[in-house]
């Protein structure tokens, strides 16, 4: 397996999110069809769905690219993932008026922000690494 | 059971099964078998259980954060 380690690498990379986001749509579902919610839930889900995967596909092409030049180790690279990704979740969540929903206050953005990387470097570190072993391209 | 029908019976049995046309192997398999013996079972660091139960206490003292961090996969 030596041909298209970027494909491969973003096949990796979108694995976990697409994963987890089967469970998100499991809870869209009940949530918006049982309970009905007077919020508009469909917003929320537009950047687990839309932007979040792509992200995780395109940085671990990035870590492919840079792991030639002695990089740094994969869960350390993952971790990054979240200070790019609470900015756009801020925006996005303001620009379609469900900050109130997940309540985003900046204390809950200040203590998240070092959990979110601690979650990201586990995950990077050992499902991710995982994937790209699995696929020859760790 | 007669000739006719022995013949009848292994013309069935030869029609069954596919003929065995290419024997040797896809490929060379020793690489693979050098990856194999490479590959290191996971392990888990104490650093890395060290972060998992600090992710854990802070989940546990800061419950509203949940949604935040789910809302980033």
């Amino acid at each position: 397996m030596t041909t298209h380690p970027y494909l491969r690498a973003y096949m990796a990379g979108v694995t976990v999110p697409s994963i987890v986001l089967l469970f998100a749509f499991a809870v869209f579902l009940v949530v918006r069809l049982a309970c009905n919610p007077d919020f508009p839930i469909e917003r929320v889900l537009v950047f687990p769905l839309a932007l979040v995967p792509a992200l995780w596909g395109a940085w671990n092409m990035v870590y492919l690219a840079m792991h030639k030049r002695r990089y740094m180790p994969l869960g350390c690279h993952g971790g990054l993932v979240p200070l790019f990704l609470v900015p756009g979740a801020l925006l996005v969540a303001r620009a379609f008026g469900f900050d109130y929903i997940l309540a985003a206050t900046w204390l809950i953005v200040l203590v998240g922000l070092p959990l979110a990387v601690i979650v990201y470097y586990l995950v990077w570190k050992y499902v991710v690494g995982f994937l790209n072993e699995l696929l020859g391209i760790a | 059971m007669n000739d006719h029908d022995r013949e009848k019976l292994a013309a069935l049995l030869k029609s069954a099964l596919p003929p065995m046309r290419d024997r040797a192997l896809p490929g060379d398999l020793w690489p693979k078998m050098l990856r194999r013996l490479d590959r290191r079972p996971v392990r888990f660091a104490w650093f890395d259980f060290a972060l998992a139960g600090m992710a854990a206490a802070g989940f546990i003292a800061f419950p509203s954060v949940i949604p935040w961090i789910l809302f980033q996969f």
